[in-house]
């Protein structure tokens, strides 16, 4: 622990760098909680103020808004069942039900210490086997990467458990929404029926806007339903202490796929936080409590989108390859400053790459306690009345999805998908597989076409390839578990039935 | 038809115009690519197969979704939620965001809503929108056809 020691008694020796981590983190926090505002979004506007900072100042201000911004999506999935970014998705299954039995200060305490653990979890791991984790990685190939996004789209039959045609459609209908845009390697239209905003695929943020806050607006109005009773009180932690040890073994699976999740380039948070919740749900003694306020649910994903924080900065720092959009951001921060991330980096800015390990557990540190101190005040969101606090949201979703791209095609595509997510209500399908679809099935398709690419058409690496191999054995087990629990639950409700 | 009917219906119908709409996709041009309608066309027969397992599924005891009153209301929302995006593209967020949100907050608080608060609620919430967007985050809002 000596070098996070010295990497944290770096930072507090510092006064301005403790107020630009503490502004950062509290800027992270609000872009984290509004929805349709993200950490990157966040960091990519804060990135020219670094200009006239020292790189040491600017990573600070930068960590800050990044970690915030990731921890503060759980605020807005808890309290009003809208995720504040992609990274928060899962957490709005349970959280939301859980605020809605009058529990929002519970919800609020599990995701902030989860967020907590997972950062400064995946801070220790960046600190101490960061290159053990880049060497390992450095040798995986598209048939590796096929086969890893195969075993997580598995998991689609896990979150499809109770329902599973309609799961699995559900999922495949993510794929097929997913293959909307620009093909990959051959850059060939799919399904964009003339339209040029299409070609870019559908926008996620306008996509989960529309499932999440506006069809939940549409249908609180319609059904028209009295508001819950909350409780506000805050006692100790806001939850047993005997939690954590109950979920421990859930903590530690749900960190271990955030911080790999995190580490593979081009995936992050928002793919993390559906594996860990499906893992979570399938590994658990009652699964027919998930999506009802499980607090599982909730350490699952909040444990796991933070833990990818940590996970996304090993290749930026020892390989210089961001791994998610985050890091990429702060690649380009520090580039500007002259400096190239990669093993050079630790060698010949140590003083900067212990800054930035302290950085990020003085970040945790700050997200936990301003979540703590705002206990008592966010919670207050849900007795304002619906009649002022749902026409906000509504005009907040908006101005979200046009944010991000600046399209007001997005508009439609929001409207579009409170219909689909209405829709899908109706006929039982459930939402998680379809996002796990949408995000899962362009990152397969690309790595098996380029591995079938390779291997010119023979699918047999996929058998010979060590990693591969194992990695397809664990899909076929989760996919065979799966089935034999389905059976069982099958066999439960026919006997309650009867 | 029942419901499982019309689901299973839906969903085998997207199955089979995705599917008729990759078979038009471009061959491969890199060798041994599988090429751009692989993949689709993999979803969307296992699309296809979910529709008819849906189709022929027994159907249970179902509780209607909304009520005829809850549908009325879902049409004004909806309503309400077209008329936003075409005045957000045609007048802009200053002069769209108010008006939709005084119909708003008088259609989802009556008798509760009264009307200079909800003026006054209309106002400073698309003032302080916009200034906290626009002015201080330098986020775009749609400035319509002016």
């Amino acid at each position: 622990m000596l070098v996070l020691a010295q990497a944290l008694q770096m930072v507090i020796q510092q006064p301005f760098m403790m107020v630009l981590v503490l502004m950062g983190a509290v800027i992270g926090l609000v872009f984290g909680a509004i929805p349709g505002l993200t950490a990157t979004t966040g960091v990519a506007l804060a990135l020219p103020l670094t200009f006239a900072l020292n790189p040491e100042m600017g990573m600070a201000l930068l960590i800050g808004i990044y970690v915030g911004g990731i921890s503060g999506g759980f605020i807005a999935a808890t309290l009003l069942g809208i995720p504040g970014t992609p990274a928060s998705i899962a957490t709005c299954f349970d959280a939301y039900p859980l605020s809605q039995q009058g529990q929002p200060v519970k919800a609020l305490a599990i995701g902030a210490t989860a967020s907590f653990m997972g950062t400064l979890g995946s801070t220790i791991c960046l600190v101490y086997i960061a290159p053990i984790i880049a060497n390992i990685a450095l040798k995986l190939s598209p048939f590796e990467y096929s086969t890893l996004m195969f075993c997580a789209l598995t998991l689609i039959a896990t979150l499809a458990r109770e329902e599973p045609f309609r799961g699995l459609a559900s999922g495949f209908l993510g794929i097929l929404l997913g293959s909307i845009g620009i093909a990959p390697i051959g850059s060939t239209l799919r399904f964009t029926f003339g339209l040029v905003p299409l070609s870019a695929g559908l926008n996620l943020l306008a996509m989960i806007l529309g499932i999440f806050a506006i069809k939940q607006i549409s249908v609180d109005y319609a059904e028209d339903k009295p508001i819950p009773l909350v409780d506000l009180e805050v006692k100790g932690l806001g939850f047993r202490l005997g939690e954590i040890v109950d979920n421990a073994w859930n903590i530690v699976r749900s960190f271990l796929i955030g911080l790999w999740i995190g580490f593979l380039p081009g995936m992050g948070a928002g793919l993390a936080n559906l594996i860990a919740y499906a893992q979570a749900k399938s590994s658990s003694k009652h699964p027919e409590k998930f999506g009802k306020g499980a607090p599982e649910g909730i350490w699952a994903s909040e444990v796991s989108n933070n833990a990818a924080i940590g996970g996304a900065m090993i290749p930026m720092l020892t390989l210089g390859i961001p791994g998610d959009s985050v890091t990429a951001l702060l690649l380009g921060g520090l580039m500007i400053h002259g400096l190239i991330p990669g093993p050079l980096l630790y060698i010949k800015q140590p003083r900067l790459v212990n800054s930035i390990f302290g950085l990020l557990a003085i970040s945790a540190v700050i997200c936990l306690v301003l979540c703590y101190l705002g206990m008592r005040l966010f919670p207050r969101v849900l007795t304002i009345p619906r009649h002022y606090l749902y026409p906000v949201l509504m005009v907040l979703s908006f101005v979200g999805s046009f944010a991000s791209n600046n399209y007001s095609f997005d508009f439609w595509i929001m409207l579009l998908f409170a219909l689909v997510g209405m829709l899908m209500d109706m006929a039982k399908m459930p939402m998680s597989p379809m996002i796990l679809g949408f995000i899962l099935g362009p990152m397969l398709e690309e790595n098996l076409r380029r591995a079938l690419t390779y291997s010119a058409g023979s699918w047999l690496p996929f058998i010979t390839r060590p990693v591969s191999a194992v990695l397809l054995a664990i899909a076929v087990f989760s996919l065979v578990n799966s089935v034999i629990k389905m059976r069982r639950h099958q066999a439960l409700q026919a006997g309650k039935s009867a | 038809m029942n419901r499982n009917q019309l689901t299973g219906s839906l969903l085998t119908l997207i199955g089979v115009a995705a599917l008729i709409i990759a078979k038009d996709l471009s061959a491969p041009v890199i060798e041994y690519d599988p090429g751009p309608r692989f993949f689709p066309s993999i979803a969307a027969v296992g699309l296809i197969l979910c529709g008819i397992a849906i189709f022929i599924q027994p159907q249970g005891r179902i509780e209607p979704f909304l009520t005829p009153r809850g549908w009325r209301r879902m049409g004004q929302m909806a309503a309400l939620l077209i008329c936003y995006t075409l005045g957000l593209l045609y007048l802009g967020f200053l002069i769209a965001t108010p008006i939709a949100l005084y119909i708003v907050i008088r259609m989802m608080g009556q008798p509760k809503s009264k009307y200079l608060t909800t003026i006054v609620v209309s106002l400073a919430v698309t003032f302080v929108t916009h200034y906290v967007f626009q002015e201080l985050l330098m986020v775009l809002l749609p400035s319509g056809l002016w």
